[in-house]
């Protein structure tokens, strides 16, 4: 693999909600990763593990309350996003970096044409006047494969079916040709038909305009289908990161073991059971002292409760446990290498 | 949610829990006015009329040399009747007969609403008029035209809600199984819909207070001797151009007790209601 | 398919009126005192008083007084006042002129103050005008109209001797005229109105910022200014227009006082006079017109309403 630019880089992203030395909850908890030049990672872990508050905050739309670490850093263009005055934040949001949410239904304004929407972000950040901002919308809604442009850009959300919003909506993210897109759960409140097209749509136009996407979901079967490189996260942390082939081959945490397990599976043995993760995520109030995955972990040992595992390389890969899973034997003892 | 619990929620909201204390602080003066109050509130003294506030008399004297104080104490015996008797009156009638047409809907409900939604398009005071004129003209029949200008909006309240529960699973499961229509209201409807009521009900008091001052400023609530804080207004206004402060004392006392009655309500609407999380 | 959104609100409308004017007919024959006697006074001969009732149809049934005076008000022909011998319907409509530039100016004085201050309190969270906003929207909705009345007239006519404590001078005579007059009795009426409407447009607002579409809106870059301009009012005036529909009905009702504290010569004054009369034409009248207007203005709103929010199907 040809090493390829680094565009965004997570460094020890920590947040909070509430006022430091208030009692306050640990939302994330150390994130890092790094999202290259043209490539689409996927950010995957179950509801309320952190992984919106960690996308929202590249753009800093996290709510008002939610706090970062001072030492956190997120790296774009040599600038920390998260230092950055609410003016400068706004040149890049929608210019530089969009992004799409999960429930189109509710992510346009009701009461504006789809046209007015989108060009906006067209005339807030290009010097475009109205009539070619609305040229330009006209053509990328036809590249999402929205026919009649010209009459839907005259419409009113609710006179579109939510496939056709989240179109609209990838249109609009892309309109400025954006150098990262982060779609949060951009399939998730669609018809599985949809999904796919939707799925597609991103792909297609991802290698077109050689735009980053940072997709976040819970939907491995959407990691499959589009990641390059997956990054999982368990209650604020990261607990693996590695190329889709590889993580799909062979997991090396036991939660990434458990997530692939849970899917059912067409080919192999019909009375293979699919084996659920049990227990559930510990809340950002009362993490445990060790490792935060230890009440739910088919692997664990003594040590997992006394002592926290870090993020370290094992074999070229990312993996912050003290027994990763390896074929044939679960559970051989490693020695992490820190960073 | 338990009573203790909605209790706490309230008493956590410190401007809520001020209002309340006020309320129970105005309805012990008021009862105990007679031992309270520093003059009779009728005892003339013409040696000093319209006096400024003193060690004697606190907040001065009107017209007669009447002690402002003591009247304003006895006042507060009109004004908490007034509330009362204005929510009571559509408790009894309009939410019952509210219930029983979200109940039964049809063409009952159809001309009910109706004539609730006509009752509604006359303006609030100017139905109190009407029915005051009609009554008689006294601080008794004030009260009771609030009470009854009050009937068609808490009809009206308990109606939407009864339709909202009505329609809501459990009442459906226990008129499947096979209970009866009074059942059903005493045991589901009755307790779902009092929160939205409760709030109401402190909401329409502080308005209870306005209108019947109001009335009485027209000339169609109190009259000389009863005491009333709208009545002491309109002596007032008769001497605005004289001695304008004269209308301070009863003006903010109707003012605090306004709102008292309006945070109160506020406050129960959080305590009340389990989705309301901000406190 | 505006036009037949339009019929339908009508229908349900017209019923209303029917059934608004009854009970405002049957409420005013309840008030005690026979207006004949009240005419003619006590040593008239019962001759003469069962002459006049027939005159003015007293002697009969309730519905036929209703369906007589029903079928005479709708040419426009309200009777005649049982004691000046006015004609109602000149007498109402001249002061209902009147009434409702009062009412008007003082509900575009809440609108106009109560949005405002909504808004610049969304744009500045926890700032003094916030604060201010806070203190209008609980303090405002308390303030009895008579007493913000007086206080007014105490200090702005009497002692400052800025604007007259009395009378009213109509818009198209004398607009300055009609501003000075008009000033002090329109926020008298209008600050309940205000603080409601700041109150209401706060909450939508505050609503309006916690959906989706405005984190859409911050994540294209635009600015808290930019989004609630582009995005927010519109979307949260929606449920302030509703309010505004029936505080002109209460700023109608409340007119009773005010106009009596101003002297004005509306329909609030006459609706009282009539009252004390015991003037039942008259008052017949006032409460008529009035509740007409009321249920008209109701009617606008909720086609102003429709055609605001493009979600409603004209169907």
């Amino acid at each position: 693999m040809t090493k390829r630019e680094t565009l965004l880089e997570i460094n020890n992203l920590r947040a909070y909600a509430g006022k430091a030395g208030e009692s306050r909850s640990q939302l994330v908890n150390g994130v890092n990763f790094r999202i290259d030049k043209g490539e689409i990672v996927a950010l995957v872990g179950e509801s309320g593990c952190g992984k919106s508050v960690t996308a929202l905050s590249i753009l800093g739309l996290n709510a008002a309350s939610i706090e970062y670490e001072n030492d956190s850093e997120i790296r774009f263009h040599e600038e920390n996003l998260l230092q950055l005055s609410d003016r400068k934040l706004r040149k890049l949001r929608g210019n530089d970096i969009s992004m799409i949410f999960q429930d189109p239904m509710f992510s346009l304004n009701p009461l504006k044409k789809i046209g007015k929407q989108m060009t906006e972000a067209l005339l807030q950040h290009k010097a475009a006047d109205v009539r070619t901002a609305r040229q330009d919308a006209e053509k990328m809604i036809e590249r999402v494969g929205i026919t009649d442009p010209k009459r839907q850009l005259d419409n009113y959300p609710y006179q579109l079916s939510g496939g056709m919003r989240q179109r609209v909506m990838i249109a609009m993210a892309l309109l400025c040709k954006p150098e990262l897109l982060i779609a949060d759960e951009p399939t998730t409140a669609l018809d599985v038909t949809i999904q796919a097209q939707i799925l597609e749509i991103m792909k297609d136009l991802q290698q077109e305009l050689d735009v980053s996407i940072l997709l976040i979901t819970h939907d491995l079967g959407v990691v499959a289908e589009m990641a390059d490189r997956v990054v999982v996260m368990y209650s604020g942390q990261v607990v693996e990161e590695a190329d889709v082939y590889a993580l799909f081959e062979q997991p090396l945490h036991p939660y990434t073991n458990g997530l692939l397990t849970s899917v059912p599976k067409l080919e192999g043995a019909s009375d293979e059971r699919i084996s659920a993760i049990r227990g559930t995520v510990p809340s950002p109030q009362e993490l445990p002292k060790g490792c935060n995955f230890y009440e739910r972990c088919t692997h664990r040992s003594d040590r997992c409760k006394e002592e926290e595992p870090v993020l370290a390389n094992h074999g070229g890969r990312n993996v912050a446990c003290w027994h990763p899973v390896v074929e044939g034997a679960n559970d051989v003892e490693r020695t992490a290498i820190r960073n | 949610m338990t009573g203790k619990e909605m209790l706490r929620r309230f008493m956590r909201q410190r401007a809520a829990f001020i209002s309340g204390i006020f309320v129970v602080l105005l309805i012990v003066v008021a009862l105990l006015a007679p031992w309270l109050a520093p003059y009779p509130p009728d005892l003339p003294n013409y040696d000093r009329v319209m006096a400024v506030p003193s060690l004697a008399h606190w907040l001065g004297t009107d017209e007669l040399g009447r002690d402002v104080l003591s009247r304003l104490m006895y006042g507060a015996q009109a004004a908490i009747q007034a509330a009362l008797i204005a929510i009571i009156i559509p408790l009894v009638i309009g939410v019952p007969l509210g219930i029983l047409s979200g109940y039964l809907g049809g063409v009952f409900d159809e001309v009910f609403m109706r004539i609730v939604d006509g009752i509604l398009a006359i303006p609030a005071i100017l139905l109190a008029l009407g029915i005051t004129a009609a009554l008689g003209v006294n601080l008794w029949n004030a009260m009771i035209a609030i009470g009854i200008v009050f009937t068609p909006q808490f009809a009206r309240l308990a109606r939407s809600q009864t339709l909202q529960i009505r329609s809501e699973a459990y009442v459906y499961a226990a008129k499947v199984s096979g209970a009866g229509a009074f059942w059903t209201m005493g045991k589901h409807i009755i307790p779902n819909i009092s929160p939205p009521i409760i709030v109401q009900s402190s909401f329409n008091m502080s308005f209870a207070i306005l209108v019947e001052a109001s009335l009485s400023f027209l000339g169609l609530g109190a009259q000389s001797p009863q005491i009333s804080w709208g009545g002491m207004i309109q002596q007032a206004y008769s001497l605005m151009y004289m001695n304008p402060w004269l209308i301070l004392a009863p003006g903010v006392a109707i003012m605090l007790t306004m709102l008292a009655g309006n945070i109160m309500g506020d406050g129960l609407r959080v305590a009340l209601d389990p989705k309301l999380k901000k406190v | 398919m505006f036009l037949r959104f339009l019929t339908k609100r009508l229908f349900y409308v017209i019923p209303m009126l029917f059934i608004t004017t009854f009970i405002v007919f049957s409420f005013i024959l309840l008030i005690p005192g026979d207006p004949a006697l009240a005419i003619l006074g006590e040593n008239a001969s019962d001759e003469n008083l069962a002459q006049l009732r027939a005159q003015l149809g007293l002697d009969q049934s309730l519905f036929i007084q209703y369906w007589n005076w029903l079928t005479s008000a709708l040419v426009g022909d309200l009777g005649e006042s049982f004691f000046t011998g006015e004609s109602v319907q000149e007498a109402v409509f001249s002061r209902m002129g009147i009434t409702f530039q009062l009412v008007t100016t003082a509900i575009v004085i809440a609108f106009v103050f109560g949005t405002t201050l909504a808004i610049v309190s969304m744009m500045k969270p926890g700032s003094w005008i916030d604060e201010f906003a806070r203190l209008v929207s609980t303090m405002g909705t308390a303030i009895p109209n008579f007493l913000l009345a007086m206080l007014l007239l105490a200090v702005f006519s009497l002692s400052l001797g800025w604007l007259p404590a009395t009378g009213f001078i109509s818009l198209f005579e004398d607009p300055i005229g009609f501003l000075r007059s008009v000033l002090l009795p329109s926020i008298a009426l209008g600050a309940v109105g205000m603080a409601q409407i700041t109150r209401h447009m706060r909450s939508a607002l505050i609503e309006v910022f916690e959906t989706d579409y405005i984190r859409t809106a911050f994540s294209k870059g635009l600015s808290i200014r930019q989004t609630i301009f582009h995005h927010g009012i519109r979307n949260a005036i929606l449920p302030v227009v509703t309010t505004v529909g029936i505080l002109y009905g209460n700023l109608m009702g409340a007119t009773v006082v005010v106009e009596t504290i101003f002297s004005i010569p509306g329909i609030g004054q006459l609706a009282v006079d009539s009252i004390m009369q015991r003037d039942f034409a008259m008052l017949q009248g006032v409460v008529l017109v009035m509740v007409v207007i009321i249920i008209v203005i109701n009617f606008a709103t909720d086609i102003i309403y429709s055609l605001l929010d493009p979600r409603i199907k004209y169907e």
